[in-house]
């Protein structure tokens, strides 16, 4: 696993470099919490994002690597102004971004249910369409002030 | 992953705590089908240690739930709380199961 931070002095970020593993996957969930809790996210905001990375790393690593460790998945989160971006990119071969796109609960089925998720729990869910190779899917998760977040204001 | 069971009557009542996620799935199932390959078909599933679970735990409880049906029995949840409860709701799997606030109330809902 690689790790690499920036602080450009406009916003912070980070980036993860993983193998196929499932071990790895509560590893990138600490760091992301540990980076939520800097920025002052609730403790459900941060189960939030860290389910839909989550999700999105165990589709890979099942479906597309098929827990092969040499494979890689790079996460990059970045604290922007208005929320979380998180970018999950793998070097699989070319999904159907419709994949991705908000669908009824009733029309899953198996590993639908995680995609199901994401969908629920970010604020922003889209494919890349320019990534050559391979595939990046973006998320974002809307700051909640913290009033709203004590107070439900 | 770590998981208490405990035999209650007829009733078997399982306890994972901690995070569940595809590193440990194979796990919680094979602690699942142990129960009920033992002949117990009264289940809870008492998941106020759980404090992280994805959707490939949602899965194994989902069909879980469906093979012990299957046999007459059922599969029942307790002390759903918190994330864990609020995703079991987003994903309206809250309506597949039956939910109780404590292990207590869900073992006498057997009899």
């Amino acid at each position: 696993m690689k790790y690499s931070g920036e602080n450009s002095g406009k916003s912070l970020s980070f980036k993860l470099e993983i193998g196929g593993s499932p071990e790895l996957l509560k590893v990138v969930r600490a760091c992301i919490s540990e980076f939520g809790l800097a920025y002052g996210m609730s403790s459900n905001e941060i189960y939030d994002i860290n389910l839909s990375v989550n999700e999105i790393c165990a589709n890979i690593m099942e479906h597309d690597y098929h827990w092969d460790l040499e494979q890689k998945i790079v996460i990059s989160v970045e604290n922007q102004a208005d929320g979380l971006e998180i970018r999950v990119r793998d070097f699989a071969p070319k999904k159907d971004p419709s994949l991705f796109q908000s669908r009824n609960l009733e029309e899953m089925e198996g590993s639908g249910l995680g995609i199901f998720l994401v969908g629920e729990l970010m604020d922003e869910v889209r494919y890349n369409d320019g990534v050559k190779n391979g595939n990046e899917i973006i998320m974002k998760k809307n700051h909640v002030s913290k009033m709203e977040n004590e107070y439900g204001i | 992953m770590e998981y208490d069971v405990q035999k209650q009557g007829d009733v078997v009542v399982f306890a994972p705590s901690g995070e569940i996620d595809a590193s440990n799935i194979p796990e919680l199932q094979n602690v699942i089908s142990r129960i009920f390959q033992e002949g117990n078909v009264k289940i809870v599933a008492d998941m106020s240690r759980v404090s992280y679970m994805d959707s490939s735990a949602l899965g194994v409880l989902v069909s879980s739930l469906k093979e012990i049906r299957r046999q007459q029995g059922t599969l029942k949840l307790a002390n759903l709380t918190g994330n864990v409860e609020r995703i079991f709701k987003l994903t309206r799997l809250i309506n597949f199961f039956e939910a109780y606030p404590s292990t207590e109330q869900a073992v006498l809902s057997f009899h």
